[in-house]
């Protein structure tokens, strides 16, 4: 890690770094930091609730091809620190390890004394800041606003302010980040399974949409259906099992409301807003042509029973 | 300002605050900082769950107090865990405020906790009461022990027997302490165990730059090329392999040149497994490699290299410019092909030329490092080094960020409150006129340089140093040992049993790493830092209010530290100051009393470290304060190309210049505070000191060396007799295939185990349970060829004796090699006390002139004040194969050479697991035949003095007494 205790430290870096031991178990540090940022002070179960049950911190969840954990966007980040010199930390996609590093780079820019070595972390900073921070975290922040327990619903405010201020400060991204690129679409027709479309759909990259648990149980309140407990995915099949045009419109609808909320983002994202936005709008489009199509969805293992 | 901003300031101004507090704004587990420590500021008052009480939550109240370990010679800091109802610590973690090793430890830091609680350690001094070796022993008290010591050696030092008395130290695990005090007794008798350990890898590195140790600096190099494992799997094993991963993580290729596949090997990107001692061959190759295809930095070679005083000693009628130098040396290597390399070194030629291209691609990011290992395997294992650094040299890594800085750049060694004159006396136990050369103490030669009557000592001591079981040919030490007319008192000072110290006439029990004060610094990165060994139950007592005035008052037993007791001998030396000793061990603060340990410190850190004392008023403390409560101190980090610093104006007064560029100025050198031991090149004819080299027109600060350049061309071997071997090269091994009969394997001993320390880690259980076998590694084409398999026993032959060890057939060794590791079969006579967890219990005799050990019995349970040792489940404890092994000293380095030709077999049935067998008469004869190798002083010195007065020398002689004796006479006086 980049933490020379004889660098000069910036009040920006400490601000994300602040962010990012937040998001870490509560601990000791804790309820200071929650009075400097003017946070609730969270409990362990809020932790557990934010960060294991509802969002997971990790970028390759969000920017991968199947909302799996590791992989290629994994390895695009640890490239990134090894592009550095750094060693790569175990988690090196993890929100806060992300975080931190960024504040590292915060300080390093303002130690340099030589411009063109100042420029050279300016443009770290800036590359770090385009491609693995704003391409999934503004996302993931309201993700977090919807779902996440009260300290941490506030934290991701704070985050995404933070965020939005650092973009003033060094431009909007002028292109999409490579995570972003080629990522497959939705699978659309008849042809396309039932587990097909729902791991596309919990793809946040490719869908364009973050369900969590919350955003689940809301879908399943609004149409009066039952929540059944297990996997996210296990979850959205018992929906669609039970009702599946109502269901179908329903996740449409949320994909309506998180394309809005993506093209928001725009100012500050640019083209990654552009991304969301249109993919969020993809699905909300394919999931109502689902809807509106004759007869209940069937699992994939009833059109081919073994 | 956004309110961001606000936020964001309020943030940074209450760490800033916490920070100047001396607290830890981010204290707990963080992916953020990886910190997961107790928070500095809670250290007087930590609280822990009991484990023991599990599944009751029992709280238990810690003062922390950070001390070093005293194990390897890494001084990783460690956090001692001082139970605040019982003032006993309960267990050591790393101390995350030390810059070496950053808050992490291997096994062997917290099992200290083992060492300390130790059932067999020794509590009180013990003076014989039999025969030496007898094992029959009485308490003493210290006023006695004293007493009795300094008497000799005052009646040594009166009678002008200087010469008598000898301190003879393992790993010192401090800066100069004991050097001093010898200083300011006047002798010369400082011997050091370095010639069985470095001091060949030293003298590569030494006659290159000027200073003896390299710095790699592994973490930010882009190539790490690793010509052993023992640094990174042993000694510095817990700062450097924490490094090394740090580089391998970011994508940074590990070369590791290891005949066996060690610990190092198996993270290798490429495990090269040569035939031992044909390194430099393949270094050479790929130095030849990179002047084929121009990947050499001709700019730093150009500036750098004293390539001009090459050409005009060995090629005077040759242009004397860089293109020419360029050809020659192309030439000079031209015969170094992948293929020879290949032919020496088993190796193929294509796995040569893919470790040529990984380092041709590494520019100034080669980290290189070698100690030990190959350099202390081979007759000319100094020339690995040489040829290692060669490559650095070569491609312009020296002391850049990912190159290889020399170490004295990387330490720092503070001045302290008296120093000591150089000593006025010449000691040729430890010098001899053969090895001029060498850069330590011929150490293991002691009892042959006794039994042909060089000499005799009054008064030794060895120091948390057991030569009888470390040392090759141990029974000979043995012999002498027991001699009292060659060794009139045997001291031994030492925390446990050791094979040597049943050989004493006083055991002296010393303190452990938390029962000790020392001050060290040591090369691990590119920065300085100093660390601070204390006692942690007096500063968890004075922490409680207590004053503490001697360090036994809180130690178990009557332990010691050595500081006090160094200091209190010295005044029983002199008493009365008449014989100028006293002075050097004297306050400055109240004249004529005492010096003690807190006013030796506590003038250290406030005058001799910068920043120290700014960093401790920051937080109101004393810089004693300071150091007792962090432990460490890191002084600069980023130092550099220090050669490349100009000279400032203002030191180039009255200045001369060589034809070479060597600047000396008559302008006088500040004293320094920085005391890091480096060579010292000598002044010119009319008595200016060196003080840089020009280069392109400005004086810099170059390298300690004579031509104040890197010196590929060493005048000083090719003066001294060694012209053949003035540059970087190879030199065949004692063991090279033609010096072997077919029937005829190579040994080799030197390799760690990562979780033993020789004798140090055998008092700690958990370190024991963990490793306590050393098996033969064994190729299977070998084992067939023997017909043995795994766990047989097999029988290992040298040129002395043998001893019978089991078999472990492996693929992790060449054919034609066997291993078996060093550590391991420690052993005490039957009918003595000893360790018993770590000892097997032998018989020993002689008989028909030869010495033979049979093992009576292995370890088993035992009760002690601690359970656990009823629940030793383990028997074995390995065979001392150090034994059957005669000295081979190196002519040039005085490097112990350990490789050995041995013939192994099948054990006979009436030869069991741990027998020995040695010859000492015929170990006697080799030392012979190898003393023939060398080109004494005497017969080549080209101006009449012993030693190269340039060289360093760990305790060195005034300047006047380097001369030569006069014929017949022994000593300088």
């Amino acid at each position: 890690m980049l933490t020379d205790r004889r660098a000069t430290r910036t009040s920006r870096a400490e601000l994300f770094r602040a962010l990012g031991v937040f998001a870490e178990q509560p601990g000791p540090a804790h309820p200071r930091l929650a009075g400097l940022l003017d946070l609730p002070v969270p409990s362990v179960s809020d932790w557990t609730e934010g960060f294991v049950v509802q969002l997971v911190p990790y970028a390759s969840i969000y920017l991968g091809t199947d909302g799996m954990l590791g992989g290629e966007p994994a390895d695009r980040v640890a490239g990134f620190w090894r592009a550095l010199r750094l060693p790569v930390p175990s988690d090196p996609d993890h929100l806060t390890a992300l975080l931190g590093l960024y504040a590292s780079l915060l300080d390093s820019e303002a130690s340099e004394l030589e411009p063109a070595r100042r420029l050279l972390w300016r443009q770290a900073r800036t590359a770090l800041l385009h491609e693995h921070l704003l391409s999934w975290l503004l996302p993931y922040a309201h993700g977090m606003a919807d779902a996440g327990p009260e300290p941490y619903a506030h934290w991701a405010g704070l985050l995404a302010e933070a965020l939005r201020a650092e973009t003033a400060e060094v431009g909007v991204p002028d292109r999409i980040p490579a995570a972003l690129r080629e990522l497959p679409e939705l699978p659309a027709g008849d042809e396309a399974g039932l587990d097909a479309v729902v791991s596309a759909l919990l793809a946040p990259a490719r869908s364009g949409i973050l369900l969590t648990r919350t955003h689940l149980a809301v879908a399943a309140r609004q149409r009066r259906l039952g929540v059944r407990l297990g996997d996210r995915r296990q979850t959205v099949r018992a929906l669609l099992e039970q009702d599946a045009p109502a269901a179908l419109a329903e996740l449409a609808a949320q994909a309506r409301t998180w394309a809005g909320r993506h093209h928001a983002d725009a100012a500050v994202t640019g083209p990654i807003a552009g991304h969301w936005a249109a993919r969020a709008q993809a699905t909300s489009g394919l999931l109502i042509g689902r809807a509106s199509a004759a007869g209940p969805l069937t699992h994939d293992q009833e059109r081919n029973p073994r | 300002m956004s309110s961001i901003d606000e936020i964001a300031g309020r943030v940074s101004a209450a760490r800033d605050d916490a920070v100047a507090r001396g607290e830890t704004f981010y204290p707990g587990p963080s992916r953020v900082h990886l910190a997961a420590f107790p928070p500095k500021e809670r250290w007087d008052d930590w609280v822990e769950l009991e484990s023991k009480d599990w599944p009751r939550r029992t709280e238990r109240r810690y003062t922390l107090v950070p001390t070093t370990c005293f194990n390897c010679e890494s001084a990783c800091g460690l956090l001692a865990y001082v139970d605040q109802d019982t003032l006993q610590v309960r267990k050591f973690e790393g101390n995350p405020e030390h810059p070496g090793s950053r808050g992490r430890n291997c096994a062997k830091g917290p099992a200290t906790i083992n060492q300390v609680t130790d059932p067999d350690r020794i509590l009180q001094p013990l003076k014989r009461t039999g025969a030496r070796g007898e094992g029959r022993w009485q308490p003493v008290s210290w006023d006695e022990a004293l007493d009795d010591i300094a008497g000799r050696i005052r009646r040594a030092i009166e009678e002008d027997r200087r010469d008598e008395i000898m301190y003879h130290v393992g790993r010192p695990g401090e800066d100069g302490f004991t050097e001093r005090v010898l200083a300011s007794w006047g002798v010369d008798g400082h011997n050091s165990h370095t010639n069985v350990c470095s001091s060949g890898a030293r003298a590569g590195y030494h006659f290159w730059t000027g200073i003896d140790r390299p710095s790699p600096d592994h973490a930010n190099a882009d190539v790490i090329l690793l010509v052993s494992s023992h640094l990174e799997a042993g000694h510095y094993f817990n700062p450097h392999a924490q490094r090394v991963m740090e580089a391998k993580q970011r994508g940074a290729k590990l070369l590791v040149f290891d005949t066996r596949l060690s610990n190092t090997a198996t993270h290798a990107d490429v495990w090269v497994s040569p035939y031992p001692g044909s390194e430099p061959a393949i270094l050479l190759a790929v130095a030849s490699h990179l002047l084929r295809t121009g990947r050499h930095d001709r700019e730093f070679m150009r500036r750098w290299w004293n390539w001009q005083e090459y050409l005009a000693a060995e090629h005077p009628d040759l242009p004397q410019d860089f293109e020419t130098f360029e050809r020659v040396l192309t030439e000079l290597y031209a015969a170094y092909t992948f293929e020879f390399a290949a032919m020496e070194s088993g190796v193929e030629p294509d796995v040569i030329a893919r470790v040529a291209e990984l380092v041709a691609s590494a520019g100034t990011r080669l980290s290189s490092h070698t100690w030990r290992s190959a350099a202390a395997g081979n007759l000319g294992g100094w020339q690995v080094s040489r040829t290692l650094f060669l490559l650095n040299a070569m491609l312009g890594a020296v002391a850049t960020p990912g190159g290889t800085y020399p170490n004295a750049w990387n330490k720092y060694v503070p001045r302290p409150i008296h120093v000591p004159p150089h000593p006025a006396v010449w000691n040729e136990l430890t010098w001899p006129l053969e090895y001029p050369l060498a850069l330590n103490e011929l150490s293991f030669l002691l009892p042959h340089f006794l039994k042909e009557g060089r000499g005799k000592l009054d008064v030794y001591f060895t120091r948390v140093y057991n030569p009888v079981w470390t040392n090759p040919d141990g029974l000979s030490w043995m012999e002498v040992l027991t001699d009292e007319s060659l060794v009139g008192l045997h001291v031994a000072l030492t925390p446990t049993w050791s094979e040597t110290a049943f050989f004493a006439d006083y055991v002296l029990p010393m303190g452990l790493g938390p029962e000790r004060h020392d001050l060290h610094s040591y090369e691990q990165y590119d920065g300085q830092w100093i660390g601070f060994r204390q006692p942690v139950l007096r500063v968890a007592r004075e922490r409680h209010g207590q004053r503490i005035e001697d360090t036994r008052q809180v130690n178990p037993g009557e332990v010691w530290e050595e500081n006090e007791f160094w200091i209190e001998l010295s005044w029983r030396i002199d008493p009365d100051g008449s014989l100028g000793i006293r002075r050097y061990h004297e306050s400055k603060a109240r004249p004529g009393t005492k010096l003690s340990v807190d006013e030796y410190y506590g003038w250290i850190f406030e005058n001799s470290v910068p920043g120290l004392p700014e960093a401790a008023a920051a937080e109101g403390l004393t810089p004693l304060e300071y150091m007792r409560r962090y432990g460490a101190y890191e002084i600069s980090s980023g130092v550099g190309p220090v050669f490349e610093q100009a000279v400032p104006a203002d030191a180039l007064a009255d200045i001369a210049e060589d034809r070479f560029g060597r600047v000396y100025t008559g302008a006088p050198a500040p004293p320094p505070l920085n005391l890091v031991p480096m060579a010292s090149p000598e002044p010119d004819a009319h008595g200016r000191r060196p003080v840089g080299v020009r280069v392109d027109g400005t004086v810099r600060r170059g390298f300690p060396t004579p031509s104040g350049k890197l010196e590929f061309y060493s005048g000083t071997l090719a003066a001294w007799g060694w012209a053949e071997q003035a540059v970087p090269g190879y030199i065949r091994s004692h063991i090279h295939p033609d010096t072997l009969e077919p029937d005829q394997l190579v040994l080799i001993s030197t390799f760690r185990l990562p979780t033993q320390i020789h004798t140090r880690g055998g008092n700690a259980k958990w370190l024991d349970e963990l490793a306590h076998t050393n098996p033969l590694w064994l190729h299977p084409a070998d084992a067939a060829s023997i017909g043995v398999d795994t766990g047989d026993l097999v029988r290992v032959e040298t040129e002395i004796g043998g001893f019978v060890v089991k078999a472990w057939v492996t693929e992790g060794i060449r054919p034609g090699v066997v291993a078996c590791s060093h550590h391991m079969g420690r052993w005490k006579l039957a009918g003595t006390s000893g360790q018993r967890q770590a000892m097997a219990t032998v018989d020993l005799e002689r008989r028909d002139g030869a010495w033979r050990m049979r093992r009576l019995a292995g370890v088993a349970p035992y009760r002690s004040t601690d359970r656990d040792t009823t629940r030793i489940w383990w028997t074995d404890v390995g065979v001392h194969q150090n034994l059957t092994f005669p000295v081979h000293p190196d002519p040039v380095s005085g490097q112990h050479c350990w490789h050995q030709a041995v013939r192994v077999r099948r054990a006979a049935p009436d030869e069991s697991y741990g027998d020995i067998t040695v010859d000492t008469a015929k170990a006697h004869q080799v030392y012979r035949q190898w003393l023939e190798r060398t080109r004494p002083a005497t017969d080549h010195s080209p101006d009449a003095t012993r030693r190269p007065y340039w060289l360093m020398r760990p305790l060195k002689p005034a300047r006047q007494h380097f001369g030569l004796p006069e014929q017949g006479v022994t000593s300088a006086d």
